[in-house]
């Protein structure tokens, strides 16, 4: 049987356009403003801005929460068929002393809190911290602003946090498309 | 303004060719056709085509008893630690005697590939060193 590529196909390009999905920061009453965000900031203040207002006060002998940080993925282009399979996962380490990361899913927007979630009770370093153990996120956009569920994000600072800004962290997504 | 998410790299491009002798290759036809038409058991084989030098062509011969699996799983970062990337999962469901049986192609940016018939084990470790050779 010959090779599809070599005698057919040699001379074609591939001119697909694949689906555009986008991350959406969601805020304010049922978390229902939804702005495009590359990035986010804990902070104590529900904003998607990017700025060091409203940091979170560190507290003795006390765990401090920030708002609660609502994100979801959203689809610009359609793809073919579907995107689906979305996940969430970040390091298995915390992001510094004193500073612990929870997250959770839910698919009914609710303003975020500054108070103790209960949206995300689950910290992320010890259960999603690799593809393998990757948060899932449920939904599959098939058309322009189809939007996956929510993935809610709270950082918790206890007294042994130290003061000043903490540094970048990174966390990854995957979503299977065809 | 709109951001978007960083678009991976693509490596690869999909054709199918059909029982019939047709073939039609990613944009000429919508990949939902190329899944309605496996469903009536028309398509023959379905290929990833390497869009870059040094990766090879991989084909999946289907027949009547066996369902095309085909995505391409982006896996991305918020902090451009690495550049996105995709991989390509290729492969086929078919029930035997009664089982579902799945196999799966999971195939890499650098042309390498994993086998399984579940999830991959090796993206953590792809994603590691992408990290490591950062953007």
């Amino acid at each position: 049987m010959p090779p599809l590529g070599g005698t057919i196909y040699s001379e074609r390009q591939d001119n697909y356009i694949p689906a555009t999905i986008i991350i959406k920061g969601c805020i304010g009453a049922s978390a229902g403003t939804e702005a495009t965000i590359t990035a986010t900031m804990f902070r104590a203040n529900d904003s998607v801005e990017l700025d060091k207002n409203n940091p979170i006060t560190i507290t003795a002998a006390t765990t401090t929460y920030s708002y609660e940080k609502w994100i979801r993925w959203y689809c610009s282009v359609a793809p073919d068929t579907q995107c689906t399979n979305f996940k969430f996962w970040g390091a298995n380490a915390i992001p510094d002393t004193g500073l612990t990361l929870y997250v959770g899913t839910t698919d009914t927007g609710v303003t975020p809190i500054v108070t103790e979630s209960t949206l995300a009770a689950t910290r992320q370093d010890t259960n999603y911290y690799s593809l393998a153990t990757a948060l899932a996120v449920s939904g599959t956009l098939t058309s322009e602003t189809d939007e996956t569920d929510y993935v809610v994000a709270q950082l918790r600072v206890t007294d042994a946090a130290t003061q000043g800004d903490m540094t970048q962290q990174t966390y990854n997504y995957s979503f299977d498309e065809n | 303004m709109q951001i978007e998410i960083q678009k991976p790299e693509r490596n690869y491009r999909w054709v199918v060719e059909y029982q019939n002798g047709k073939t039609f290759s990613k944009g000429e036809v919508e990949f939902k056709k190329v899944l309605e038409a496996d469903q009536r058991g028309e398509v023959k084989r379905f290929a990833l085509l390497p869009l870059v030098p040094g990766l090879k062509e991989l084909v999946v011969n289907l027949d009547q008893n066996k369902r095309l699996i085909y995505f391409e799983r982006t896996i991305g970062n918020t902090g451009n630690e690495f550049r996105p990337f995709l991989v390509y999962l290729l492969g086929w469901q078919e029930t035997i005697k009664g089982v579902n049986s799945k196999v799966i192609m999971y195939v890499y940016p650098n042309g390498n590939i994993e086998i399984n018939n579940d999830e991959a084990t090796l993206i953590d470790a792809y994603i590691i060193k992408e990290k490591q050779n950062g953007l």
